[in-house]
C-alpha cells in the first residue's frame, strides 16, 4: 500500500518557534521578551519575538484568540526583513518553521529525524523508529540526504 | 521505493513554505496509512492525501483445488 499526503500547517506553536531557532541557528534567534525592534529601535509589544540573520530589524509573534500567532513584521527597508525574509509572505520564516514544526512533533511521537538543506531550497527530513534495529536500513535511507547538505536531527 | 518494499520503515518528509509532502516507505499493509495519519495528525494543519497505485494493487492468493473432488 502506499499513499502521499501534503499538509498545510498553521502558525500556532511558541515551542516550534523555540525549535525553529535550535535547528535553523544560522538563520533565526530566539528572543524571549514581549518586546521586537523595528524602526527607529522602537521596541514594540508582542509575546515572544526572533531576530533573522541579515536584518536589524526583529520579528515579533502575537498570539490570536484562534490560537494562532501572528507574525509582527516592520517592512521598512532599513530594517532589511523584507529582504532577509525573501518578501511579505515570509517563505524563509515558513519553511523554518513547518521544518520545526515536523521535527518537533515527531520526536514526541519517539520518531528518529535527520534533516538536510537540500539543493532545489527544500528541506528533507527522513523519519523513523527502527534505526537501531535496521541499523543498515537506515543508514542506506539516509543516502537520500547526501545531495543535500545535513543539518542534523536527532538520528 | 513505495510502502511494503525491503527498506527501513520510514517516512520521507519534503518541507517548502506551503507545508510538507510526506511519503511513506518501507511499511507492510494497513500499518504504512496507520502510522501516516498517527504522524500527521500529531503535526496537524491541512491534510490533503493521495493515494498512489500501489494503494489499489490487489493481492492475488493463489488457489490450491485438489483435482478431481467434488
Amino acid at each position: 500500500m502506499s499513499h502521499i499526503s501534503n499538509t498545510k500547517l498553521r502558525l500556532d506553536s511558541k515551542e516550534a518557534v523555540v525549535r525553529m531557532c535550535q535547528l535553523l541557528p544560522e538563520l533565526f534567534t530566539f528572543r524571549d521578551r514581549k518586546t521586537f525592534k523595528s524602526y527607529g529601535h522602537a521596541n514594540w509589544k508582542c509575546d515572544f519575538a526572533i531576530s533573522v540573520a541579515g536584518a536589524n530589524y526583529e520579528v515579533g509573534f502575537e498570539k490570536q484568540s484562534d490560537g494562532t500567532l501572528k507574525p509582527l513584521v516592520d517592512w521598512w527597508s532599513s530594517g532589511g526583513l523584507r529582504k532577509a525574509l525573501d518578501g511579505e509572505e515570509m517563505p524563509v520564516l515558513m519553511k523554518g518553521y513547518n521544518v520545526a514544526k515536523t521535527a518537533l512533533e515527531s520526536e514526541r511521537l519517539g520518531y528518529t529525524t535527520a534533516l538536510a538543506h537540500m539543493p532545489n531550497g527544500k528541506y528533507k527530513m527522513l523519519v523513523t523508529k527502527n534505526q537501531n534495529k535496521h541499523k543498515f536500513g537506515w543508514k542506506t535511507a539516509l543516502k537520500k540526504l547526501a545531495t543535500g547538505r545535513i543539518l542534523g536531527g536527532n538520528s | 521505493m513505495p510502502c511494503g518494499s525491503n527498506e527501513v520503515e520510514h517516512f520521507e518528509i519534503d518541507i517548502d513554505e506551503n507545508g510538507i509532502k510526506l511519503e511513506a516507505h518501507g511499511f507492510k499493509g494497513n500499518s504504512c496509512v496507520k502510522a501516516s495519519e498517527k504522524l500527521e495528525a500529531a503535526i496537524g494543519g491541512d491534510t490533503k492525501r493521495t493515494k498512489k497505485a500501489a494503494f489499489y494493487e490487489k493481492v492475488i492468493t493463489p488457489l490450491k483445488n485438489k483435482l478431481g473432488g467434488r
